[in-house]
């Protein structure tokens, strides 16, 4: 983070507020002024507010233990639904991915997160992500069917996936392993597809009667 | 008054992706091996979103054509042509362990904006090789020690370190500090030493000397490659002063 300059005039409290706003993802320097000046205009009880809830996330939210996800008690709210289909767990890299896969409303069954993917390049190996943790799962839960592995479709991502598959494909007799759908997404031009991608959309091509 | 504005410099080079990690919200940072510039760092903005017209064109692992401006701290990526993605490569996860591996010593090795045509071939011939050769733990060793000649960094295998007499027929003992082998008797108790016997140094010698058309025609022994894995393992270690991450992966995956 390059330091901010010109702020000696400011009070220090300020700027502190400055810099712990510049940590956040997409916050740049002018942003985080704004956001500090708009704090400072507010009042005591709104900035209670906002402190407390910061607090909140940090203490109240632990990490399920079945799931992984994160989750106020010991299992989350997806798990501990019965309405949910136990027998198909997609697994994804974030917890981020399970609210994408949430709004969409097309997945009923349950969720694993990794926290990662495998990236050796980087000093992420299997055991740094949670894969253990998915294996016992999947072996002490008999009515497990099906898996499917929803990790980013990059090469670290499709290492995940491969490992996943070398270590499940044993563990049960009729697990079905599955993996999403590669291909275009909706509103682009095939104009501006890569070599990749086309070839993907062609390999799972699908009948025009069951596509929609 | 007509303002001053610095002129931004282009680049356009062939380059294979070492390494990737997510930068922003959606952008993410490339650490590409060039020939003509060595290791360059760029950042491709918006490509995490599914809409991003590079994002299936460039990932780790892939040889592509990148158009840049650089900049004073983190050049731009602006545009990429893939040339090869090695698709066929990325179908298998011991391959993929292997070129993870490849990919990041090259990364240790490489300097940025430092010209290296040797290592850029060097990777992109082995990567070409991996899906055809028979035995990927040889292509590995080969990569390896042909990798320390390009850089300089080949060890003494001809003459006693300590000594400097002309090493006899026979095992050795490997310092990875000195950079090379050292006779038995004239070995301190303070170097750490790994023991080669002699077909290990035998093979040594042989994969630093010749390409791989000569390499792949020739059995070696396995308990030989086993030993060079080690020597390797532990003399790179020395010389980056570093953990080769990718390696716990390798072996975990073959």
């Amino acid at each position: 983070m390059t330091p901010l300059n010109n702020l000696q005039f400011m009070p220090s409290a300020l700027i502190k507020l400055i810099e712990s706003f510049r940590l956040l993802p997409g916050i740049g320097p002018k942003t985080a002024q704004k956001l500090a000046f708009s704090t400072l205009k507010m009042s005591t009880q709104q900035v209670n507010e906002i402190s407390e809830s910061l607090l909140d996330i940090k203490i109240q939210l632990i990490f399920c233990e079945s799931c992984q996800n994160i989750s106020e008690n010991q299992h989350c709210n997806i798990c501990i639904d019965d309405k949910r289909d136990s027998s198909i767990i997609c697994v994804v890299e974030e917890f981020m991915d399970v609210y994408v896969l949430e709004k969409s409303g097309a997945f009923k069954g349950k969720f694993h997160v990794l926290h990662g993917s495998i990236s050796p390049v980087n000093g992420i190996g299997p055991d740094e992500i949670r894969i253990k943790e998915l294996v016992s799962r999947v072996k002490n839960t008999p009515e497990i069917e099906e898996i499917v592995i929803a990790t980013n479709l990059n090469l670290e991502g499709e290492a995940t996936a491969m490992y996943i598959n070398q270590l499940l494909s044993n563990t049960k007799t009729k697990l079905k392993i599955t993996r999403l759908a590669r291909g275009l997404p909706s509103g682009s031009d095939i104009e501006y597809a890569d070599e990749t991608t086309i070839l993907h959309a062609l390999g799972s091509r699908v009948n025009i009667n069951e596509s929609i | 008054m007509k303002a001053y504005r610095k002129k931004k410099k282009y680049l356009q080079t062939e380059s294979i992706v070492l390494k990737v990690y997510d930068f922003g919200e959606a952008d993410r940072i490339f650490t590409l091996l060039s020939p003509s510039n060595g290791i360059i760092r760029a950042v491709a903005k918006g490509i995490r979103k599914p809409k991003s017209r590079m994002g299936g064109h460039i990932d780790i692992m892939s040889k592509v054509n990148a158009y840049i401006s650089i900049g004073e701290n983190l050049s731009n990526l602006s545009q990429v042509e893939i040339i090869d993605n090695y698709t066929l490569l990325k179908k298998d996860l011991s391959i993929i362990s292997i070129g993870f591996y490849l990919l990041e010593l090259c990364e240790k090795f490489s300097v940025e904006n430092d010209p290296n045509n040797d290592i850029y071939q060097h990777l992109s011939f082995t990567l070409d090789l991996l899906l055809l050769s028979a035995n990927k733990n040889l292509l590995i060793r080969w990569f390896e020690i042909n990798l320390l000649v390009i850089s300089g960094f080949l060890p003494e295998l001809y003459t006693c370190l300590i000594s400097g007499e002309k090493l006899n027929e026979g095992d050795h003992l490997f310092s990875s500090i000195n950079g090379g082998l050292v006779d038995k008797k004239y070995a301190t108790s303070t170097d750490n030493y790994i023991l080669m016997n002699k077909n290990s140094i035998k093979a040594l010698r042989f994969l630093s000397n010749n390409l791989w058309s000569s390499v792949e025609k020739i059995k070696f022994p396995n308990n030989s490659l086993e030993n060079l894995r080690i020597v390797m393992r532990k003399y790179i270690q020395t010389i980056t002063n570093t953990q080769i991450n990718s390696e716990k992966f390798l072996s975990k995956v073959n």
